[in-house]
């Protein structure tokens, strides 16, 4: 039987495919990525395309957390500073109740009381980064708004609204709480209460009922107070979930297309040395042929 | 009654035939690194001389050279040439679509839908703020451009398949003409008794050419020519007739249709380069175009549909956000963002400014099967994944099949391949055979001188 004569086609075959293989791993090498084309895993290539857009996702909703938490902790603020004039009022409340005051003492009285709810109305109106905190969803428009002649009356233009943002993929948070809750409860209100401790204490009578009256809207402004606390909380928790996720993802994707560079250099050392071995068995593969020995 | 000069013309006859069968030896040396030589042998046969009472015979006479080929096996290798020119073919047409469409490093359409969904959360915290509005106007029409740009793309490579097409039909048409005079010269020479080995090497050679273009018949008609007709049995040689490919652009889809002698074979093409080429240019890149367009018709369609039932910062409705695709067929192409003005993106849902509630439904869209059945992401990937899985499984045929046409072409060289230790045996024999000869003519000459001095003193 006779034998392929041409030994040199498959020597060449062989060589081209050993150098074929060695650039895959220069081409993983250079670019530190173990996928570089679609066709090379194309089911890790589909599952990248879902696992890099839940990493940008999730930074997104990390930048989310960090603008909730400013504008939480602005609204926290405030609302201390409100509670505070509060026990301002209150105090000043405590005094007028004491029966030995005169008319001019309580007229200065309510007169501090005055300047303490312009305080609390210029808080109330608080604007962050453009919009309105205490307006419900009518955040283009000043919320609290004092009569021109009767400036201790205040109406409220904003609404109920809450707006909600989601943290996390099943998570949303209530952004903010509306001035109509914080402010103008019907039996609690702030403003309704500074102005009854004002009217009591030019007219003298039910100054005692009145401070009740606003020691239950601090009690009131208080409680509410302690959800933008709540918040915080809850968003810090945000943040290391989704920190965590980050990680998980990312680590995810490199198993699927980072390449493992000392995997990769062992695997180029032994084509470089299959090729050496390939160069050196065809470099002594015999060309004489019987010619050389016909003299 | 033998006779000096019978043996005479015996041993130049044998002269001549050593000779001959030298020279057949010094072709094949001659051609030893030829492509497609196949080796020749040098029939030499007894002469019989009819009717004759003695028992010596006539001596050695070149009968023919035999040209040692495997029919089967040239064959088998003209039909894995047209498997392989297909996978050649579809592969360089499949990885200029694969680059397209390249979401390894992450800088494709995901990016840019993922952007998009992106600047909604990001609208969510703050949703008068008209910057932040700006911002998704922005990223949605980055993301309409990257779908249009991948659809043209893809309309790109299809026209320049289509120039593929018309030069691979070129040199069909160039193959098939030398075909054709071949098979005439092979005729020729084959009544006149001659030998037609090289010009069969040299059909065989274009034959196999022709194969890795376009998937061929080929049926041996007795008169030594070959006919060669398309699969579908359009007729390409008949004996000295070579019927030429045309290509015609076809009016409805604007590309290059291929036409035998009996009409539009373009469907019918199935090996070769061309058979390749057309089935990316026909059958992927628009399948791939419906699975985009469909996944821009929904996303745009679905969005605008949200988008018209919340109100802007006028509180007026929502109108449309993308530019309403009146079809799926060409969505991709056609994909754009219809709003301009950030006061009018509609993100509240019960008219006051600062209320978010239609926005968190357009976010919601994201996880919602919107593409055909599919969220927007699952869609792509799937697409993406079709793509590579394609490319994926005809690289690993067109491994396995250089592998099976390296192991035909070693089979081949085993049966027609010229060995140069053989040759150089052949050599020798019909060297020394020749010496002989010689020498006997020598010896008969001499013999001659002696009879013909008989009477002499």
């Amino acid at each position: 039987m006779r034998v392929n004569p041409d030994l040199w086609r498959d020597i060449v075959a062989a060589l081209n495919h050993v150098r074929d293989q060695q650039n895959g791993y220069l081409e993983q090498f250079a670019s530190g990525r173990r996928l570089n084309y679609l066709s090379e895993d194309p089911a890790s290539a589909a599952a990248l395309v879902e696992i890099h857009s839940r990493i940008s996702q999730a930074d997104e909703y990390l930048a989310t957390v960090t603008q909730l938490r400013e504008t939480a902790q602005m609204a926290d603020s405030t609302l201390s500073a409100v509670m505070g004039a509060l026990t301002r009022a209150i105090t000043l409340g405590v005094q007028g109740a004491t029966g030995t005051l005169s008319q001019d003492n309580r007229e200065a009285l309510a007169e501090e009381v005055k300047g303490v709810q312009a305080q609390v109305l210029s808080l109330a109106n608080l604007n962050f980064q453009g919009t309105y905190v205490f307006a419900g969803t009518n955040v283009t428009t000043k919320p609290f708004v004092a009569d021109v002649g009767d400036p201790m009356n205040v109406t409220y233009q904003g609404n109920d609204g809450v707006r909600q943002a989601e943290v996390s993929e099943s998570v949303s948070l209530a952004v903010n709480i509306p001035g109509s809750d914080l402010f103008m409860d019907p039996d609690t209100g702030v403003f309704a209460a500074l102005d009854r401790l004002v009217s009591a204490l030019q007219s003298g009578t039910d100054i005692e009922a009145a401070t009740n009256d606003l020691r239950q809207a601090f009690d009131h402004v208080n409680t509410l107070r302690v959800s933008y606390g709540d918040t915080l909380k809850r968003l810090d928790t945000a943040e290391a979930f989704l920190k965590n996720e980050t990680t998980a993802f990312k680590s995810r994707e490199n198993d699927l297309a980072g390449a493992d560079l000392s995997a990769v250099a062992s695997e180029l050392m032994q084509a470089e040395q299959s090729r050496s071995a390939l160069l050196s068995a065809a470099g002594k593969i015999s060309q004489l042929s019987l010619f050389d020995y016909l003299r | 009654m033998s006779s000096l000069t019978g043996s005479l013309s015996i041993a130049l006859r044998a002269l001549m035939a050593q000779q001959g069968a030298l020279e057949t030896t010094t072709n094949n040396i001659a051609n030893a690194n030829t492509v497609g030589f196949s080796r020749q042998r040098p029939v030499l046969s007894e002469n019989i001389l009819p009717g004759s009472q003695l028992l010596a015979g006539n001596g050695v006479s070149l009968e023919q050279v035999e040209t040692i080929r495997d029919r089967l096996v040239e064959l088998r290798i003209q039909e894995e040439n047209q498997q392989d020119g297909e996978l050649e073919g579809f592969l360089a047409a499949m990885h200029q679509v694969e680059t397209i469409f390249n979401e390894t490093q992450g800088t494709g359409i995901e990016s840019e839908i993922s952007a998009f969904f992106n600047s909604l959360q990001r609208l969510s915290t703050d949703p008068s703020n008209t910057s932040l509005r700006q911002g998704v106007i922005t990223t949605a029409n980055t993301m309409a451009e990257a779908f249009r740009n991948s659809a043209t793309n893809l309309l790109r490579v299809q026209t320049g398949l289509d120039r593929s097409v018309q030069q691979a039909v070129q040199q069909v048409n160039g193959l098939t003409t030398e075909i054709a005079t071949l098979n005439a010269r092979i005729s020729a020479v084959g009544e006149s008794g001659g030998d037609t080995g090289a010009l069969v090497d040299q059909r065989n050679l274009r034959i196999n050419d022709l194969a890795r273009l376009i998937d061929i018949s080929v049926v041996e008609a007795d008169s030594g020519n070959v006919t060669l007709t398309t699969r579908s049995g359009g007729a390409l040689v008949v004996g000295a007739e070579s019927f030429a490919l045309e290509t015609k652009v076809d009016p409805t889809s604007g590309l290059v249709h291929v036409f035998a002698q009996d009409g539009d074979i373009t469907g019918a093409i199935q090996g070769g380069v061309l058979g390749g080429s057309l089935n990316v240019r026909d059958e992927v890149i628009p399948a791939v175009l419906v699975d985009l367009d469909k996944l821009a018709y929904g996303v745009a369609t679905a969005f605008n549909t949200v988008h018209q039932a919340g109100s802007d910062l006028s509180g007026a409705p929502g109108g449309d956000f993308f530019v309403p695709p009146s079809l799926i067929s060409g969505a991709a192409s056609a994909f754009a963002v219809a709003l301009t003005d950030p006061a009018k993106f509609a993100a509240s849902s019960d008219g006051s400014v600062g209320d978010n509630g239609n926005l968190v439904q357009l976010l919601a869209l994201r996880s919602r099967g919107i593409a055909d059945g599919k969220s927007p992401l699952d869609a792509y990937a799937n697409l993406v994944f079709r793509i590579g899985n394609d490319l994926a499984t005809a690289s690993a045929k067109q491994e396995s099949q250089a592998l099976i046409l390296q192991q035909l072409q070693n089979q081949r060289s085993a049966i027609s391949g010229v060995s140069l230790d053989e040759e150089a045996a052949d050599l020798l024999r019909y060297q020394r055979a020749f010496e002989a000869s010689a020498r006997v003519v020598a010896v008969i000459n001499e013999l001659i001188e002696t009879a013909v001095n008989l009477g002499r003193s």
